[in-house]
């Protein structure tokens, strides 16, 4: 079966969902979790990135993330969905390193995609009369990210999966393996301390 | 803040600055004008973080990372062993583990009842002079053969000239036997 399946074309791969791509996986299939890997590694490189703040800590962390979920997708069982079961793997280890590096954090920010100026948010935030209208995209994007550098781990993966990623609730409890509840207070305490940081923004 | 601040504050969170409010909530919101103002806060602070979506990795990164992984993944897969040399210990059933230390012991135990001419077996075959004997050989005459390798060894050969001398030369006591 494995072999049939390698020689399948990506484009067959493509039409199967993620549970039949995880059955073929767990049989050794390497495409099947190529195409997993394809599916979900924009969103989990997100995360990451969100997490840390640090484009080269992400690209490593993707990679320990994927060879990890390879190597004990046999342990998978399908009570939750693939995408829940890799972002578990992703969040937990996200937070052992951020833990890890705290006292040598340092931003390598990605590049800001120039359609920004175009988003609705953006130019209702620039519009307004507050020192955003002054601000570069670059200052912008970096008080951004050191605003959220300064959440404690757990509130910053929830903020990240729930206000950036639209991730909902009753999903972050899952992957974070606490109630919906935990997750709606840590993301009040976030917003209130993240709001603290970014006033001449948002006020 | 009270109780009822406290809970449509709760129930505020459920929601992204994107989402139409319920009416209840609408409703709600106008007759609390300072958490109306957190909210519209919560709603630009909201917006402020969702452009960090615009931060995008280089368009070579996704397959960095998945050829980089997919590599790692081929060279564990050819690197692996026969599933004998990959059995675990701590992987066995305990019907497993009892039976394998059953047998184990009871090779210790055999070791120990074997017979004399066990070394002479195992050894593949013993000399005596000229004559080979295979372990086909009979057991008397193996039994005869075994003692002859116990030949003392000549020391002032290699020099050692105060070696005290054997009291019993076994392995020509052996021969003669063997000859009658």
């Amino acid at each position: 079966m494995s072999k049939e399946s390698s020689e399948e074309t990506t484009g067959g791969l493509a039409e199967l969902n993620d549970k039949e791509l995880v059955k073929r996986a767990q049989g050794g299939d390497l495409p099947a979790y190529d195409e997993l890997m394809r599916r979900h590694q924009g969103k989990i490189y997100g995360l990451i990135y969100n997490m840390t703040s640090n484009q080269q800590d992400a690209e490593d962390l993707v990679q320990e993330v994927f060879l990890k979920g390879y190597k004990v997708l046999d342990r998978f069982q399908g009570k939750s969905s693939f995408y829940t079961w890799i972002y578990r793997i992703a969040v937990n280890r996200t937070i052992n390193y951020v833990k890890q590096r705290r006292n040598r954090s340092a931003l390598s920010l990605n590049d800001l995609d120039l359609s920004i100026e175009s988003d609705p948010a953006y130019v209702e935030l620039s519009s307004r009369d507050t020192p955003f209208r002054d601000t570069s995209l670059s200052e912008m994007q970096e008080k951004l990210n050191a605003a959220l550098q300064t959440l404690s781990e757990k509130h910053r993966a929830v903020v990240v999966l729930h206000d950036i990623q639209g991730v909902p609730h009753e999903e972050i409890g899952k992957m974070m393996g606490c109630s919906s509840g935990t997750v709606r207070s840590r993301l009040f305490y976030a917003r209130q301390q993240l709001q603290a940081e970014l006033s001449e923004y948002t006020s | 803040m009270n109780r009822q601040k406290k809970k449509l504050v709760q129930r505020l969170a459920e929601y992204r600055p994107s989402d139409t409010l319920p009416p209840d909530l609408q409703d709600a919101l106008q007759k609390h004008p300072d958490i109306q103002a957190e909210w519209q806060q919560t709603h630009r602070l909201v917006s402020l973080l969702s452009l960090k979506q615009y931060e995008r990795p280089g368009p070579d990164v996704a397959s960095r990372c998945r050829s980089s992984v997919l590599r790692q993944l081929r060279s564990v897969d050819s690197e692996e062993s026969y599933p004998f040399f990959d059995w675990r210990w701590d992987g066995a059933t305990p019907l497993l583990r009892l039976g394998l230390a059953a047998v184990f012991l009871a090779l210790i135990g055999l070791q120990f009842v074997s017979s004399p001419d066990q070394g002479a077996r195992t050894a593949g075959h013993a000399e005596l002079g000229s004559l080979t004997f295979t372990p086909s050989a009979p057991a008397e005459m193996r039994r005869a053969a075994a003692p002859a390798r116990s030949t003392p060894i000549d020391f002032s050969a290699i020099g050692i000239t105060n070696w005290p001398a054997p009291t019993q030369q076994v392995g020509v006591h052996s021969l003669v036997n063997f000859g009658q």
